[in-house]
């Protein structure tokens, strides 16, 4: 077979070309699991909808109901654990469960929404410590500006409760 | 090399390629069937809009008031309103969810009372819902029945209560 000028042969340069195709294809595979490992979007998600949905629940209840919702994912059994435990911020607005990653050097990432019927019957009242806070150019929510621990959840006959905590305390679920 | 020869060389590479593609698809394929990055809730959505209609004292549920209490599985024909169907459920997202109720006489098998949730959303999402298309785009239809009690005229009928509920497809 004859050589080319810088001594490589054309075959040669198709198993480079095979490389490079098969480098690619790996490369975006990894990427991509490397963004779902470290990243907290389906954590965020997670949480959305069971927060919401926890909230559809506990307006279906004919009676009055507590909850404490523990929020620290650690403690929920994920198939893998990720490689980095971050905790979430919780969020409120009148019809919407919206969960924020850890603020990444100072910036805050969009959070995962999901919405809730609101009750027009039932008077939602949103305990917050540190009172409502500005997240990241989002509106206004009721939130902690802080990691959340617990989301407790109260209803009685006229109003539905909605308070966080970042404290870690012993409840029980009535 | 003549123009041959490469013609040859080349298409001794195809079967490599597409060998190469086999083994990348396959890897990309087991890949994303063991990672889970999607959330499909729709099915506990639907029975949670359900419940939540059955079971709610603001819903359409008999309500006693010497015994202070709701009481599931009588429905007040007085309460299947369309407009206490959206006070009792405020979704910030009118695309979100849409739903009829109809309450059925077990015996005659007519329609006793009907409510519809959304009111405009589910009359435009039904006939997409009737042609089942799957995913994005589609509209999915989940219906419920089950036997309750109806209150009407101050008397306890046998009856059943048909639950339809739409979605946008995922």
């Amino acid at each position: 077979m004859k050589l080319g000028k810088r001594g490589m042969t054309k075959s040669q340069y198709y198993a480079i070309g095979e490389f490079l195709a098969a480098g690619i294809v790996f490369l975006t595979l990894f990427t991509y699991l490397k963004g779902v490992a470290t990243d907290s979007q389906f954590e965020q998600n997670f949480m959305a909808r069971d927060v919401a949905l926890l909230l559809d629940s506990i307006h279906a209840a004919p009676g009055d109901v507590s909850f404490a919702y523990d929020a620290s994912i650690k403690e929920n059994s994920f198939v893998f654990e990720f490689s980095k435990q971050q905790k979430l911020r919780f969020a409120f607005d009148n019809s919407q469960v919206l969960v924020f990653p850890s603020t990444v050097f100072g910036v805050v990432i969009q959070p995962a929404r999901y919405p809730f019927g609101r009750d027009s019957n039932l008077e939602l009242i949103f305990e917050d410590p540190f009172n409502a806070e500005k997240l990241g150019g989002y509106g206004s929510y009721y939130g902690q500006p802080t990691n959340t621990t617990f989301v407790f959840i109260k209803k009685t006959d006229d109003a539905l409760n909605i308070s966080t905590s970042q404290e870690v305390i012993e409840v029980r679920n009535e | 090399m003549n123009r041959l020869g490469q013609a040859f060389t080349l298409i001794n590479f195809i079967p490599r390629i597409i060998f190469l593609a086999i083994v990348g698809f396959s890897i990309v394929f087991l890949v994303r069937s063991y990672v889970v990055d999607h959330l499909n809730v729709q099915e506990v959505q639907a029975e949670v809009f359900m419940h939540r209609i059955m079971y709610s004292p603001q819903g359409i549920i008999y309500f006693d008031p010497e015994l202070s209490t709701a009481v599931p599985g009588i429905v007040d024909i007085s309460k299947v309103k369309s407009n206490r169907l959206d006070a009792l459920m405020n979704y910030s997202d009118k695309s979100f969810i849409a739903g009829k109720i109809e309450v059925i006489d077990a015996i005659t098998g007519k329609t006793v009372a009907t409510a519809t949730y959304n009111n405009q959303t589910y009359f435009r999402w039904l006939p997409v819902a009737q042609v089942k298309l799957p995913g994005p785009g589609g509209i999915k239809q989940i219906v419920r029945s089950t036997y309750v009690l109806y209150q009407a005229n101050n008397a306890l009928t046998q009856g059943i209560l048909k639950i339809e509920v739409l979605l946008p497809g995922n």
